[in-house]
């Protein structure tokens, strides 16, 4: 179901990961300053920062990163939630409403062909045209040999 | 995982929406169906509310750069300690890492956002096929409910058959009941009889009754409940069980204006069904209840209804009325209120009972803005009128302010209680008002339009007028525009009158205000200055109108070099309100000239330091006190004859406005030897009272003129009276007419002689004797001796001289005209006189000299003691010694004389024998010749 892992995305992600250790080592280094020998490290590691910032922006901006979030996401994860749950969460809702979209139309289902007994009881003349009636929305000939198919 | 649908499952399912366009063309092609199915279009893609995730990345990097260079440049600025610097760099990685690690997080969920992407749009395409669904349910219910108007209901056979075979309908056979038989007279009477005792115990033993539902008759089969003034309800009973209902029969209005009774229909069947399902419930109690409001709130629709009424006739545009739920609320005198003033207005409502009483229909009044406690508005609930309830709230209004004006008025003394008189009606405001006596002879009645609220003035002049519009625009200067008015009346009405009686009206007078401010109270408004004619410029009389009241001044002014100066003003002692009539002008001239008089004679006497006060008159006039002026006698001239108090009186006015003024003074001793006689009859200014030795002067002055000169000159007059009368009584003579300027006495009964002196002021003294007075040739020796010795010595010349001089004139007689030019009488001095017998050439001469400390008259012959002087004289060639009268001087002729060899001498009272024996003998002698 899931769509195939984009290239770019990966990149994109590595990127960041290489990104976010240099900055885990910047401040660590910065903790741990022990003279000025360790400035030249600090200075590196800033440079090497500074380099990673423009790599990460030049994969960014590739065309073959066509991937969009919805809102909802962003705000889970600046409110530290875990974004699967949203994931899932939707997916129940959807599933949820599906199957009732499912009853409703085989409710109804039912209900045309009560209907449509009623009508040519009531109204035989009209019989042809229930008939074709039932059959335009899915249904089946009673009478005859009923072969029509219906759903899929 | 629930089994989903695919996204082709439900376009499948779509299908009859997308057919049911094509419902109609029956018969249609099943290729057709296929076709559809193909071009059964893709989910609709949702992309609101996504964000490029490439947006977030770069937008990201390029912040966390900026950052980065900031903090930099911020770094490589120095100053800061290194612990700040580390603190700072650790701080900004772990905020950047952060950022990034949520990057990181949405970047590896971003794996599933196609997915996702997709689910969203199933959702959504879900969320619309659900909402189809709604509306077809709805869509059927409409069918459904429009087939039942297609739909023919069976035919009534029976009734049809019935119409058909009898011709119409038997609507009574329908009711299926067999009715009941009439009641006789007699039944119904019985049943009405039991049904009054049953609802006489029912009431009587079972029910509680409300304490405002008591009142209660029984009669034909029903008790009739009255609440006076609002209703009477009929009820009766349809079971003997004393624990069932009671049930409404009838209800009326008993107040006016109101519907006789219910009409049937809506309200009566509302009032009937509810009433019933109350008392059912709560009783007694509850139906008064009900029916009380029911009852209260009528009464407020029909004021209401009354004041709408009134709002289409002549209180249109005065009147605002309004409902507010329950409450009625009327503002009032709309027009009066001016801009930021309090409006005025009553509510009427319900007031809840108090002390037993129920709760009724009350009025609420809120006058000004200010509900009034105090007072109670009564309002008739019997016979409803809401025109005079509004009357009624407005002659109240009306009170109020006319009281209050009146009472404010009252606090000024510009208005004296008398002057007002209020008039209050309860109702009709049209006959209240505030009677003002503005000026004595112009009241005006002071009145508030009822309608309009409006303040009125009547009668209507052009200067009342003006005064009501100012007062209706500025309603709360009322009271000032009112005594302004006043005072403007006063001023005119003064003015005009004083006009009349002569009196100038010096609009022109202008005096500084400073001035003014000093002489004349501080809160005064008007000041009219009248002058009398024929008084000085200088004389004004002032009429203040002030807060304080009206005064009047006598003032003095100047004319100074650009307007008139006022140096000095004197109240006139005016007491209470004025009415300016002829006699109180007639009063105030003779007031103002008194004080101007005073004041000038009080200045003078100042001026010349003499001693003086005022004292009141004892003469009180209650309306004019005008006080005396005493003046100290002694102080005025140096003499110490008179009592030392004179006093100046003011008596009045005589023709032509001038001033009558008095001056009362006694002398020391009394005048009784001037006996009663007409003693002032010669001189009218003076006069005496002989007994007590006072007397009067009496001056006739123009207003502003001094008396004090006139008086000093007088004095001096009486005071040399005084004097003569004195020598007079001395030598005991009576006195014929004495006055300031003459005195006439008799100095010889016996010959009936007289004389008269007259004196005046500083001249000198005249002498006046008869014509046929012996005195007469030596008069001038006399009126010399008067002025230079005074009268005593004139007195006693007179008397001594006038034996001798009556001989001389006896003398004269005998020779007669043949005597003319024989006998000569020479008055040399007043004792000293020369008898020349001119043609006998006998000289004789006559003195009065002392001897023996006694006045005699000694003659002698003047040629005999001194011949040679005597010839030598021109003209005296003939004279000789007198030989014919040696018997005498030798006192060989003896009479009541004594010989002195070439003379005699006689006593005073004997000289006269003397002298005619000697001209007896001269004349013998040439008779015998």
């Amino acid at each position: 179901m899931a769509p195939p892992p984009n290239g770019a995305l990966k990149n994109v992600e590595e990127n960041l990961r290489v990104v976010i250790e240099t900055l885990y080592e910047i401040s660590v280094g910065v903790h741990e300053f022990q003279g000025p020998e360790s400035v030249d490290v600090i200075a590196n590691l800033i440079n090497k920062l500074s380099t990673q910032y423009q790599t990460l922006d030049s994969v960014a901006a590739k065309p073959e990163l066509d991937v969009a979030v919805p809102r909802e996401v962003i705000q889970y994860i600046e409110d530290g939630r875990n974004p699967d749950i949203y994931t899932r969460e939707f997916v129940e809702i959807v599933v949820k409403q599906n199957q009732f979209m499912k009853g409703k139309m085989e409710a109804y289902r039912d209900f045309r062909d009560v209907l449509a007994d009623q009508i040519k009881v009531s109204f035989p003349e009209l019989r042809e045209q229930v008939d074709e009636v039932i059959e335009g929305t899915g249904g089946r000939r009673k009478k005859e040999e009923g072969q029509n198919g219906g759903s899929s | 995982m629930p089994q989903a649908m695919t996204p082709g499952d439900l376009v499948d399912a779509s299908r009859d929406e997308f057919q049911h366009g094509t419902l109609n063309h029956s018969g249609s092609a099943p290729g057709k169906q296929t076709e559809l199915a193909v071009r059964n279009p893709r989910l609709p893609h949702i992309t609101q509310g996504f964000i490029e995730l490439r947006l977030l990345v770069s937008r990201l990097v390029q912040d966390s750069h900026n950052r980065l260079q900031g903090m930099i440049g911020l770094l490589a600025e120095g100053g800061r300690s290194d612990g700040d610097k580390k603190a700072r760099i650790i701080e900004h990685m772990l905020e950047r890492r952060k950022q990034f690690i949520k990057l990181l997080v949405l970047t590896m969920w971003a794996k599933n956002a196609q997915a996702v992407s997709e689910v969203i749009d199933l959702k959504a395409f879900l969320d619309t096929r659900q909402e189809i669904f709604h509306k077809v349910v709805w869509n059927l219910y409409e069918v459904r409910r429009k087939m039942s108007y297609a739909r023919i209901p069976n035919p009534d056979l029976d009734t049809a058959v019935r119409v058909l075979s009898t011709g119409r309908a038997n609507t009574a056979m329908t009711r299926r009941y067999v009715p009941p038989k009439k009641l006789t007279s007699k039944e119904t009477l019985k049943i009405l009889r039991d049904l009054n005792t049953l609802l006489s115990l029912r009431l009587a033993l079972h029910e509680k009754l409300p304490p405002h539902f008591r009142d209660y008759t029984i009669a034909s089969g029903r008790a009739t409940f009255t609440v006076a003034d609002e209703f009477e309800a009929d009820l009766c009973i349809w079971d003997e069980d004393p624990t069932s209902q009671l049930y409404l029969v009838d209800f009326r209005f008993i107040f006016e204006p109101s519907a006789k009774s219910l009409p049937a229909g809506r309200i009566r069947d509302e009032v009937e069904t509810r009433g019933n399902i109350i008392l059912k419930q709560k009783g007694l109690e509850g139906i008064y209840d009900y029916l009380h409001e029911f009852v209260m709130t009528d009464k407020i629709c029909t004021l209401a209804r009354q004041f709408h009424i009134m709002l289409s006739g002549r209180w249109t545009e005065n009147l605002v009325v309004d409902m507010r739920k329950r409450t009625l609320v009327v503002q009032y005198w709309i027009g009066r209120v001016t801009e930021g003033a309090a409006k005025s207005w009553i509510e009427v409502g319900i007031k809840r009972g108090t002390g037993g009483r129920p709760s009724h229909v009350g009025v609420r009044w809120i006058r000004d803005g200010k509900t009034v406690q105090d007072q109670e508005v009564p309002l008739d609930v019997a016979v409803l009128s809401a025109e005079n309830l509004i009357k009624t709230v407005i002659a109240m209004h009306t009170k109020h302010i006319l009281t209050s004006i009146r009472d404010r008025l009252a606090h000024s003394p510009v208005f004296p209680p008398s002057a007002m008189v209020l008039t209050t009606h309860p109702t009709d405001s049209f006959n209240s008002s505030l009677k003002l006596q503005l000026t004595p002879s112009r009241p005006i009645k002071f009145l508030i339009e009822p309608i309009t609220g409006l303040f009125a003035l009547h009668p209507p002049t052009v200067m009342s007028t003006k005064v009501e519009l100012s007062m209706n625009n500025s309603p709360a200067g009322v009271d000032d525009l009112i005594i302004r008015l006043k005072l403007v009346l006063t001023q005119e009405e003064v003015e005009t009158r004083a006009c009349s009686m002569g009196w100038e009206v010096l609009k022109m007078l202008n005096i500084r205000r400073e001035e003014l401010k000093a002489l004349f109270p501080t809160s005064t408004r008007y000041i009219s200055y009248l002058r009398r004619k024929g008084w000085g410029k200088e004389w004004v009389v002032a009429m203040v109108l002030a807060d304080t009241g009206q005064t009047w001044w006598v003032a003095k002014v100047h004319e100074a070099p650009s307007q008139w100066s006022m140096s000095m003003a004197l109240q006139i002692p005016v007491h209470g309100e004025v009415n300016a009539t002829y006699g109180f002008l007639g009063n105030l001239e003779k007031m103002s000239s008194a004080m101007i008089t005073l004041y000038v004679n009080q200045y003078a006497l100042v001026e010349k330091g003499v001693q003086h006060k005022l004292q009141p008159s004892k003469v009180a006039d209650p309306k004019l006190t005008i006080p005396d002026l005493y003046v100290r006698f002694s102080s005025l001239i140096r003499a110490n004859w008179g009592i030392d108090v004179l006093r100046l009186t003011f008596q009045g006015l005589g023709a032509e406005g001038k001033c009558i003024v008095t001056v009362l003074g006694r002398t020391k001793e009394p005048m009784t030897q001037l006996g009663s006689t007409n003693i002032s009859a010669a001189d009218s200014d003076v006069s005496f009272h002989p007994q007590s030795g006072s007397y009067a002067i009496r001056f006739n002055i123009n207003v502003g003129e001094s008396v004090i000169e006139p008086l000093i000159e007088k004095l001096h007059r009486i005071e040399r009276l005084i004097r003569f009368v004195a020598v007079i009584r001395r030598f005991n003579l009576p006195c014929l007419d004495v006055s300031l300027g003459r005195i006439a006495f008799t100095y010889d009964t016996e010959s009936n002689s007289s004389a008269e002196v007259s004196f005046s002021g500083d001249r000198e003294m005249k002498l006046h004797l008869p014509p046929r007075s012996p005195h007469i040739r030596i008069k001038s020796f006399l009126e010399h001796k008067l002025n230079v010795s005074g009268l005593e010595t004139v007195v006693m010349a007179l008397t001594v001289t006038l034996p001798l001089l009556l001989a001389f004139e006896k003398i004269e007689a005998a020779v007669g005209d043949k005597s003319d030019g024989h006998v000569f009488v020479l008055s040399r001095s007043v004792d000293w006189f020369r008898v020349y017998y001119r043609r006998l050439g006998v000289v004789l001469d006559w003195q009065l000299q002392c001897r023996k400390s006694v006045l005699h008259w000694f003659v002698r012959d003047a040629v005999s003691s001194n011949l040679e002087a005597e010839v030598e004289i021109k003209g005296g060639e003939g004279r000789r010694k007198a030989d014919e009268l040696k018997g005498i001087w030798s006192g060989e002729i003896e009479g009541d004389w004594e010989p002195l060899k070439s003379g005699a001498a006689a006593g005073l009272r004997e000289v006269g024998a003397l002298a005619w024996k000697i001209h007896e003998l001269i004349y013998a002698g040439q008779g015998a010749n």
